[in-house]
């Protein structure tokens, strides 16, 4: 019994790690680490772009600019 | 477009890797008990579950008896269980080899029920407790199951199964209130739930 | 490969066309995201009124005990069942949709196949609320409703993960964003959870010993690789989008992307410490658990750094108040899960009302929170109207705040105390139970709280449907910081 228990143990483990592996060449291979930027920003676009917030209660409009980090990002 | 297949691959595979040892090892391992018979005595381990038991069972499963009764007496070092006098000996997978659903439970809202055939072996106990909890165990927050008892009037003799020892007052002059078929299976599973008798794996400790 | 990635060049695509284009796929979302959130909402509200009952049942026994359906064991899993599937799941489900669109920057296609799937679910949910209130729950957690009820939730995931994977192809070029990466893995993670979970215990059921693994391999993916990917992945979009700066680091969300997927499917079997499983078994779900700190901490920092320095906008944002306030609550929860897995700790709070309290931290707090942002998000842009009354709103707000704040720290205090009587056998089973009545007392306050937080949300979701007060301004830039004027959809 012990032995099906370490087999399926290192079964798991193989899965664990090959998969692990696996996603993080991918990942390397076709850029999704190398355009960091690119990726944090896709959601955002000329019309709604970096430093425009999105969202306020309808009676009470942003009265404060974004203080920190927005303008950081516009480049 | 060689990002599709991989994604899909790999969020399959980290998944495949619990599913193997969560429910693929647990139904190999865990699965597959066969009972035990006991040499010194002749016995059946884990017993058969009488017809009667056996809808009784599906009758906890309905009124959902499981949100606040567990049915495992934990290992030592894990709780009270055993000093509680809940069994003789904690509860192993092969206990609940012929449970289904298995009701092992996560909450202790009332007190554990693994072996309460052992700890109250009264039909009548229990046919009180189920109708009003608070007659037999003072401060308890169970409901009554009424809905599984009927009052009706009371016919020549008093019937052997009405349920006695309730307060005056619980039915009227000339009623008495008797057990459905629902109730008498439901007892009749709560008395076969005794899980003190001895297996290879787990052995009865001495007293 | 380098085709598909290039993108158009800024200067064709003026911000005019970005905006049609957003607005064109925001509509296309409109029918299967109201379906979704509207019968959601009604989910919500009717487990609300159960969890209610259920609660006031643990005060005053005797209430309602005549009728079998109102028995406490079955409005609880009555309960559980209606806000896990009627309205999470359908909130979640509602969410994802519109994010899939947004994120892969198409219109949404197939809706038929996903007002099929609202149909089918709706069917579903109803026939397994009344299935357990009439007695055929099965008692198994999280997976109490009846067979004729999980076969049509079973066909309703199946056509909302092929339509995701179909939206998935037919995105157009760039990154893929990290949300996309959560939603399409809760979309095939869990057909697959739900229907291995029930063939096993519910249509061919295996031996009981192995059942309460399988049960608890369930139980806990439920939440680890269902809701927890679909919340993080709306909380990935919308505090960087309401903020209007990208995400901290876009790196540790990958990383905590594949941590949570290698590490969550494991924790499972913390759910049975002690009790008749090889100790194998349960110490891997141990050290599964606590290695759920990477994710979560990553995470953690991730979006603590996102809102640092701009957390006024708390005061100005209702979805990112409601959104940080979820985000918060992973956090928490996870923090304490991963406590609760440690088995000195888990011996008091095993068994306890101590992990009610952890449930609805993290279903609640997290979870519930993060999709009532997103609603606000979500639906002014769908129907094309903006929230009727920003007093609800607030009103809203701190009702379910407080209401989910005092539900979780009195069954923590009365857990403790509880587990702490339970542990010691000098104390008898009976003062046990009474260390916990008044905070099963104050828990019912809570819940009143909660129902009527959930009662006003229903209220301000009705007038936004019938469009109700005035037209304000755009919904696509309603409450802009940049001082532009409004101008009408030209679509």
């Amino acid at each position: 019994m012990n032995t099906v228990i370490y087999i399926l143990l290192a079964a798991g483990l193989l899965f664990f790690g090959g998969t692990t592996l696996a996603a993080f060449y991918w990942a390397a291979k076709t850029g999704q680490f190398r355009n960091l930027e690119d990726g944090a920003k896709s959601i955002f676009d000329e019309d709604e772009p970096v430093g425009t917030a999105t969202d306020a209660f309808a009676d009470k409009q942003a009265d404060r600019p974004l203080r920190r980090g927005a303008m950081a990002f516009k480049s | 477009m060689n990002r599709m297949p991989v994604i899909v691959t790999g969020i399959f595979l980290t998944f495949l890797s619990s599913w193997v040892g969560l429910v693929a090892y647990p139904y190999l391992a865990l699965g597959r008990y066969t009972p035990v018979t006991d040499e010194a005595t002749g016995d059946i381990n884990p017993p058969p579950l009488s017809g009667l038991a056996e809808r009784g069972q599906q009758v906890y499963a309905s009124a959902g008896c499981i949100y606040c009764h567990s049915q495992q007496v934990r290992q030592v070092g894990y709780g009270s269980d055993l000093e509680r006098g809940w069994g003789a000996r904690p509860t192993v997978a092969r206990d609940y080899m012929r449970e289904n659903p298995v009701f092992l439970g996560t909450m202790r809202t009332g007190p554990d029920l693994a072996n309460i055939g052992a700890r109250q072996p009264s039909v009548m106990w229990h046919h009180q407790h189920l109708y009003q909890p608070g007659v037999v165990s003072p401060g308890s927050i169970m409901p009554s199951y009424k809905y599984l008892y009927v009052t009706r009037p009371i016919e020549g003799q008093r019937s052997a199964e009405a349920i006695d020892l309730l307060p005056p007052d619980t039915a009227p002059d000339g009623y008495e209130i008797v057990p459905t078929a629902e109730a008498e299976a439901l007892v009749a599973y709560l008395l076969s739930l005794n899980r003190n008798y001895p297996l290879p794996e787990a052995p009865e400790p001495p007293q | 490969m380098s085709a598909t990635l290039t993108q158009a060049h800024p200067s064709t695509v003026t911000p005019e066309m970005e905006k049609a284009q957003r607005a064109v796929i925001d509509e296309s979302t409109r029918l299967p995201v109201i379906l979704f959130y509207g019968s959601a909402i009604f989910w919500l509200l009717t487990g609300s009124l159960l969890a209610l009952l259920a609660s006031f049942k643990l005060n005053e026994p005797s209430l309602l005990n005549q009728w079998g359906w109102l028995t406490f064991g079955r409005v609880r899993p009555a309960h559980l069942n209606a806000v896990v599937y009627g309205w999470a799941s359908a909130a979640g489900i509602g969410t994802a949709l519109w994010l899939m669109a947004r994120l892969c920057r198409t219109p949404l296609r197939h809706s038929k196949l996903l007002v099929s799937a609202a149909i089918f679910w709706n069917i579903g949910i109803l026939l397994g609320t009344l299935g357990i209130l009439s007695g055929d729950g099965r008692s198994i957690e999280w997976l109490e409703f009846p067979n004729y009820s999980s076969f049509m939730l079973f066909v309703a995931f199946g056509l909302i993960a092929v339509w995701a994977v179909i939206m998935f192809r037919f995105r157009q070029p760039g990154h893929v964003y990290v949300s996309q990466w959560y939603l399409l893995a809760a979309f095939l993670w869990f057909p697959w959870l739900y229907s291995t979970a029930n063939l096993l215990l519910n249509f061919e059921p295996i031996q009981g010993g192995a059942q309460g693994a399988v049960n608890w391999w369930y139980g806990h993916n439920a939440l680890g690789l269902w809701f927890t990917p679909i919340g993080l992945a709306t909380a990935y979009y919308l505090i960087p989008k309401v903020l209007g700066r990208p995400i901290h680091s876009y790196y540790l969300s990958i990383l905590g992307f594949w941590s949570l997927a290698l590490f969550y499917s494991w924790n499972g079997m913390h759910h049975l410490i002690g009790g008749p499983f090889p100790a194998w078994l349960v110490s891997a779900s141990v050290v599964a658990s606590v290695m759920m700190f990477i994710p979560v901490i990553t995470t953690a920092i991730n979006h603590h750094m996102t809102v640092r320095g701009n957390f006024e906008a708390l005061k100005w944002s209702p979805t990112l108040r409601f959104t940080v306030f979820g985000a918060m609550c992973y956090t928490l929860a996870s923090l304490q899960g991963i406590s609760m897995a440690i088995p000195s700790l888990n011996k008091v709070t095993h068994f306890t009302h101590y992990t009610v309290g952890h449930a609805h931290l993290g279903l609640y707090a997290f979870f519930t929170m993060i999709m009532f942002g997103a609603m606000y998000y979500i639906l002014p842009r769908v129907v094309g109207w903006e929230w009727p009354s920003a007093r609800l709103i607030r009103w809203h707000f701190w009702l379910v705040a407080i209401g989910i704040g005092m539900m979780v720290v009195v069954l923590t205090l009365g857990g403790i105390l509880q587990g702490l009587a339970l542990l010691d056998p000098g104390i008898t089973f009976m003062a046990s139970l009474d260390y916990t009545k008044p905070w099963l007392f104050l828990r019912s306050v809570s819940g009143v709280l909660l129902t009527a937080g959930h009662i006003v949300f229903a209220v301000s979701f009705t007038l936004l449907l019938l469009k109700a007060g005035s037209k304000r301004s755009e919904p696509t830039l309603f409450g802009s910081d940049q001082g532009r004027q409004p101008e009408p959809l030209n679509v």
